[in-house]
């Protein structure tokens, strides 16, 4: 084993330029591979961490995008009237997508009171709005925008000075902007600006009966649907299964890229050095000496290849995650790896590395020896 | 001498052997009904202009080929039944090769290049790479040991190529056009190197060869043309 591995070094150091470019391809399809398993962990956890709760939000059916909707005075109304002892906060909520400043991202607006009980928002910086023409952001447009405290945004024409930055501990808010629901009213006037009603139930209240009860108001006719508010969360997780789809499919290629990139690299080594191959079984190295050879060169440029492509991956990832979070839906997407992905990638990537070279090398190390050396 | 695994009388032995290659369409004949005999310690020369069957000769002696008829005997081991396997052991145990254009491994250093036939066999790399150093002291190039292929000239690389095929002490080194390739005054010291060695070793080396003028050092002479012996001295 020391002296194939000798071997297999000796080799691939005698050729440094071509071992380095060898090792820059692989590395590069390691690099997309690990990216997009690491996409594809962000996809699985996408949207789970909105939470269990006491809540259920009111919204237009048959809308694509919430964001289009309207709840109308009768649905709301409806909600209104729900019996006391069960409800603890009804809470319109404006949802638009605006330009502030040169960026565009969400812009909610509710009553500052709601804030904290209902949408649980938690100060990070600031001070809560007081005064008009006051606004927060959240931590994510802050950090992807470059927003302090006491910045000015403009927004449909007006200025608005940031007092506050927040956490969205419910990440449908992490990239946004919120406003006073009296601040847009006198901003935009009352053009449909309330495109969700979230009901904060009471402890103890049986949210599923409530949910039914509301279905059944005939103000709703059909017309709006009452989900939990962790079904809005999981619309958004939904919208992502098929793109996780995709990125299993492109993961699938790009593995089946290593098997043929290793298949090619021992073709060409084998096709160049077949003399040298023949030299050696004449001299008694049995051709399972030499299979072994060629496998394990694959398996150690794979292994070279695979520490590269995880490093810059790694890199890539950090400094991607700390400066430019990736969003979807105005939701952050984690990309990572995990100790267990990166485990699975090496095992996947040597071991078809190793199968690449199989494919390559059974036939030429058993070719006849005269045959080669007559060549 | 062991009584169990007496040595056998000859070294070689060769009745009747053909060779017949399919080249496209056309079947050619590289051996017609070959007899040969060959004794430890012979220095045979195979010589005949090109295309005569002196290369396959060589490789069905040296196990890397097998006749298409006939019987083929070397140190005792009937070449042209043996398996892959069999033939793989033979040539580690019992051959040594030297080749027109040296055919060394280019990635490895000389001391390594004549380890291998060593290491073919198992040993260790420190004792093979021993070995190897005193080896290329007897051919004169202790101090090229550790240059590669391509920083030696060609004489010295058919030095390295006959260390490399005398290290383990086969029965039988077979040279095909060891000077082919070299300039005449390098090749009269390759040959007298060989020649010296078959004294020194008592290894038997076949040598097939065009060079007439270097037939002064054989103790036999055969030659082939055609794929028949047409002579032999």
């Amino acid at each position: 084993m020391f002296t194939l591995i000798r071997y297999a070094s000796q080799d691939l150091l005698y050729q440094p330029g071509r071992t380095l470019l060898t090792v820059t391809g692989l590395a590069v399809i390691v690099f997309a591979y690990l990216i997009l398993v690491g996409l594809s962990g962000a996809m699985a956890d996408y949207g789970r961490h909105a939470d269990v709760s006491q809540k259920l939000i009111i919204i237009q059916a048959n809308v694509a995008d919430l964001r289009h909707g309207f709840v109308d005075d009768d649905a709301l109304q409806a909600a209104l009237d729900l019996p006391e002892e069960i409800v603890q906060h009804i809470s319109p909520l404006g949802v638009r997508t605006m330009r502030v400043n040169e960026y565009v991202l969400s812009l909610f607006s509710a009553d500052v009171a709601d804030w904290e009980v209902v949408y649980e928002l938690n100060l990070v910086a600031g001070h809560w709005p007081t005064a008009a023409r006051e606004a927060a952001v959240s931590e994510g447009a802050a950090r992807a925008a470059g927003w302090q405290l006491g910045d000015t945004l403009r927004i449909f024409g007006a200025d608005f000075k940031v007092t506050a930055v927040i956490r969205a501990a419910n990440v449908i808010a992490y990239s946004s902007v919120w406003l006073d629901r009296s601040e847009t009213e006198q901003l935009l006037g009352s053009r449909r600006d309330r495109q969700i009603v979230f009901i904060q139930l009471a402890p103890g209240s049986d949210a599923e009966a409530v949910r039914r009860l509301l279905e059944a108001d005939e103000r709703l006719d059909g017309r709006y649907h009452v989900y939990f508010q962790d079904n809005l969360g999981q619309r958004y997780a939904d919208t992502l299964r098929d793109i996780r789809r995709v990125t299993r499919v492109v993961n699938g290629i790009i593995l089946l890229t290593i098997v043929f990139s290793a298949y090619n690299g021992t073709s060409l080594t084998l096709a160049e050095r077949g003399r040298e191959t023949a030299i050696l079984r004449a001299l008694g190295f049995a051709p399972a000496f030499l299979y072994y050879f060629l496998l394990l060169r694959a398996i150690m440029l794979s292994a070279i290849a695979y520490g590269l492509g995880l490093g810059v991956a790694a890199i890539f990832l950090t400094i991607y995650q700390a400066n430019a979070p990736l969003l979807l839906l105005g939701l952050p997407l984690s990309l990572q790896l995990t100790v267990n992905d990166i485990l699975w990638g090496a095992a996947l990537i040597l071991a078809l590395a190793a199968a690449g070279a199989w494919f390559s090398s059974r036939r030429l190390v058993w070719r006849n020896v005269a045959d080669i050396l007559r060549e | 001498m062991d009584p169990h695994h007496p040595t056998p009388p000859f070294l070689i032995e060769a009745n009747n052997l053909c060779k017949l290659y399919q080249r496209g369409r056309e079947q050619v004949t590289a051996l017609h009904n070959v007899n040969l005999t060959a004794q430890t310690g012979d220095f045979l020369f195979v010589v005949g202009p090109s295309g005569g069957g002196k290369s396959t000769l060589l490789h069905l002696l040296g196990g890397v080929d097998r006749p298409t008829t006939g019987v083929l005997i070397v140190r005792g081991m009937a070449l042209h039944t043996a398996s892959e396997t069999e033939l793989t052991h033979f040539r580690r145990e019992h051959i040594g090769f030297v080749f027109q254009f040296y055919n060394l491994l280019p990635s490895l250093s000389a001391v390594d290049n004549v380890a291998l036939p060593l290491l073919a066999r198992g040993g260790s790399h420190q004792a093979a790479r021993r070995q190897a150093e005193e080896t290329l002291a007897q051919v004169g190039l202790a101090r090229r040991r550790d240059h590669r292929p391509g920083e030696l000239s060609g004489g010295e690389q058919q030095r390295v190529a006959i260390a490399r095929a005398i290290i383990g002490r086969p029965a039988l080194v077979l040279a095909d056009e060891p000077t082919g390739d070299l300039d005449s005054a390098t090749a009269v010291a390759i040959m007298q190197l060989m020649a010296d060695l078959n004294q020194q070793l008592g290894l038997a080396f076949i040598i097939a060869t065009h060079n007439l003028q270097l037939s002064d050092y054989a103790s036999r002479i055969i030659k082939l043309r055609d794929g028949r012996i047409v002579q032999e001295k």
